[in-house]
C-alpha cells in the first residue's frame, strides 16, 4: 500500500532510495556511483540535512529507473556506513537492504599510502574490513586506514 | 610442520607455534656438523634481488646459503639489470621463478614483497619491504633473545630509540604479543613513539606496555634493552631530525644496577646510540645477534625447499 506521508523529495515510482545517508554525505555517494555526470538517464533528486528521527539529520538520494550492482553497494558502505538503500518497484518497497562493508573489498578502493605496491604496480588493490567496519587494512602494504582516509577507485 | 614451498612475507601471517618452530630449527641448524649441513641446499638456487641497498640482510643470506651448499644469482644493484630499461617488477620476478628455487627481496616499496608471493610460484622471503616488514629480522631477534635468557615467556623488554619509523621494533613488538607473561617498556621522545596501530594491538592481546622518555626509567628493569637508530631518512621534515638525532646514547654509566642478565641488542647499523664503551661488557649482544641470523636464514631456507623438515 502506497504511504501517503508529504515528501520533502520527490517521490518516485521505479528505482533506488538510498537513505539515512550521514548529513553532507549526499554527493560523496553520487561520486562513488560515478553520477556526477549527466551521462545517464537517470533522474536523481537528493535532500540534504532532512531531520531524522535515527540521524538527527540526514541526507537522502532517490535515483529512477537505476539498479545497483554489489560493487555499488560496497562503494556506499565506505561513504555512508549505516545507510539503507531501498528498491522502489511501483513506488512500493521492494527490497531493503542496510549498507555494510564486505570483509574483503577487492579493486574498490585506492590505498591512500603513496609508496604501497598497488599505487605503482598493475595489481588489484586488497582490502581487509576490520575493527568491525572502522577501519580497513591494505592486504599488501599493511595499513590500517579510517574510512575517511580511503578513496574509491 | 611444513613450510615446503611456503612464502615468508610477515611476522604478522605467523603463530606463535610456527615461529616456536621456525627458532627450534634454527637452534638444530646452528649445532649440526658442518659437514652434515653443507648439502642441505645442494643444488638449490637462491634467487637474492635486492632493489635497496643491504649489507647485514644480504651477506648473511648469502653466507646461511653458501655454507648450506646452495648458489646465489641475482643482483645488488638494479642499474646492471632490464629494470634500467624499464622492466616491470612483475616481469623480473617471473624470470627470477625460472632461474631459481627460492627468492629473497628486498625493497623500498611497501607491499611488494606480498605482490611477488602472488606473481610466482617459488617460496618468496621477505628481506624488508620499505618501512613495512622485515620478518627475517624479527626472527633472529626472538632466537636471540631465547638463546641469551634461555626463554621468552615472562621477560621485560625495553625498545628504545626511533619507535615511529623503526619497522623492527613494529615487528618485534606484535611478535613479543604472541608469548606470555610479556613486559614491554617504550623509551622515544615524544615526536618518535610507538604508533597506535601496534599500541591497540597490544591493548587488545592483553599485554602490559609503559611508555617513557629515559633510558634510566627502565634500564634496571629489564632483561632486554633493544636500542634502535633514530631513522633520519625516513623523516619527511629534516628539522625534526636535527631536533631528536643523537637524543639517547646509551653509556657505561647507564649500566651501574642493572639485572645480571641483562643483554643489549641493536639491528645494526648503530651511528652513535650505544657507546663503544659498552661492546666489551657482558651485556652487550648485538654482534651476536648479527650472527645469529645465518642459522636463523639458515633454517628457512632449508625449510622452503625441503632441506630440512
Amino acid at each position: 500500500m502506497k504511504n501517503d506521508r508529504p515528501y520533502k523529495v520527490y517521490r518516485i515510482e521505479e528505482g533506488i532510495v538510498i537513505d539515512h545517508i550521514p548529513c553532507k554525505m549526499a554527493l560523496n555517494v553520487l561520486k562513488v556511483l560515478g553520477l556526477e555526470g549527466i551521462e545517464h538517464n537517470s533522474t536523481i533528486t537528493m535532500g540534504i540535512n532532512l531531520p531524522s528521527s535515527k540521524l538527527g539529520y540526514k541526507d537522502v538520494i532517490k535515483i529512477e529507473n537505476k539498479n545497483l550492482s554489489d560493487d555499488d553497494l560496497n562503494k556506499i558502505a565506505i561513504v555512508a556506513p549505516h545507510a539503507s538503500i531501498n528498491i522502489i518497484k511501483d513506488g512500493n518497497i521492494a527490497y531493503k537492504h542496510n549498507a555494510k562493508l564486505p570483509e574483503i573489498l577487492i579493486n574498490t578502493v585506492k590505498c591512500p599510502n603513496p609508496i604501497c605496491v598497488t599505487r605503482l604496480e598493475e595489481v588489484k588493490s586488497k582490502f581487509y574490513n576490520i575493527k568491525n567496519g572502522k577501519k580497513l587494512k591494505c592486504h599488501f602494504c599493511e595499513r590500517e586506514f579510517e574510512l575517511k582516509y580511503v578513496s574509491i577507485l | 610442520m611444513n613450510f615446503i614451498g611456503k612464502d615468508i612475507i610477515s611476522v604478522n601471517d605467523m603463530l606463535r607455534n610456527e615461529i616456536d618452530f621456525i627458532l627450534e630449527k634454527s637452534e638444530f641448524i646452528e649445532n649440526m656438523p658442518v659437514l652434515e649441513k653443507s648439502n642441505l641446499l645442494k643444488g638449490k638456487i637462491i634467487a637474492s634481488l635486492f632493489f635497496e641497498p643491504s649489507t647485514r640482510t644480504k651477506d648473511s643470506f648469502t653466507t646461511a646459503c653458501y655454507r648450506l651448499g646452495g648458489s646465489i644469482t641475482g643482483f645488488t644493484d638494479t642499474s646492471s639489470t632490464s629494470l634500467k630499461k624499464g622492466e616491470t617488477l612483475f616481469d623480473t620476478l617471473k624470470m627470477y621463478e625460472i632461474y631459481s628455487d627460492v627468492i629473497v627481496m628486498r625493497h623500498n616499496i611497501e607491499g611488494s614483497a606480498r605482490f611477488a608471493s602472488e606473481c610466482v610460484d617459488i617460496p618468496i622471503i621477505n628481506g624488508g619491504d620499505g618501512a613495512n616488514q622485515h620478518p627475517t629480522q624479527t626472527l633472529l631477534d626472538l632466537y636471540s633473545i631465547k638463546k641469551n635468557q634461555g626463554k621468552i615467556d615472562g621477560l621485560s623488554i625495553a625498545l628504545a630509540g626511533d619507535l615511529k619509523y623503526g619497522r623492527t621494533v613494529h615487528s618485534l613488538a606484535c611478535a613479543l604479543s604472541l608469548y606470555k607473561d610479556i613486559t614491554l617498556y617504550f623509551i622515544s621522545p615524544e615526536s618518535l613513539k610507538m604508533p597506535d596501530f601496534i599500541t591497540e594491538l597490544l591493548k587488545e592481546r592483553n599485554i602490559n606496555f609503559f611508555e617513557c622518555n629515559e633510558i634510566n626509567d627502565v634500564i634496571d628493569k629489564v632483561d632486554i634493552f633493544y636500542m634502535t637508530r633514530i631513522q633520519g631518512e625516513r623523516f619527511p621534515d629534516k628539522t625534526e631530525y636535527e631536533k631528536v638525532k643523537g637524543i639517547y646514547i646509551l653509556e657505561k654509566n647507564n649500566l651501574i644496577n642493572v639485572k645480571e642478565n641483562l643483554k643489549i641488542m641493536h639491528p645494526l647499523p648503530r651511528i652513535d646510540e650505544i657507546s663503544k664503551e659498552i661492546d666489551n661488557t657482558p651485556y652487550a649482544y648485538y654482534f651476536e645477534q648479527a650472527a645469529n641470523g645465518i642459522p636463523v636464514r639458515q633454517a628457512l631456507l632449508s625449510l622452503l625447499t625441503g632441506g630440512i623438515k
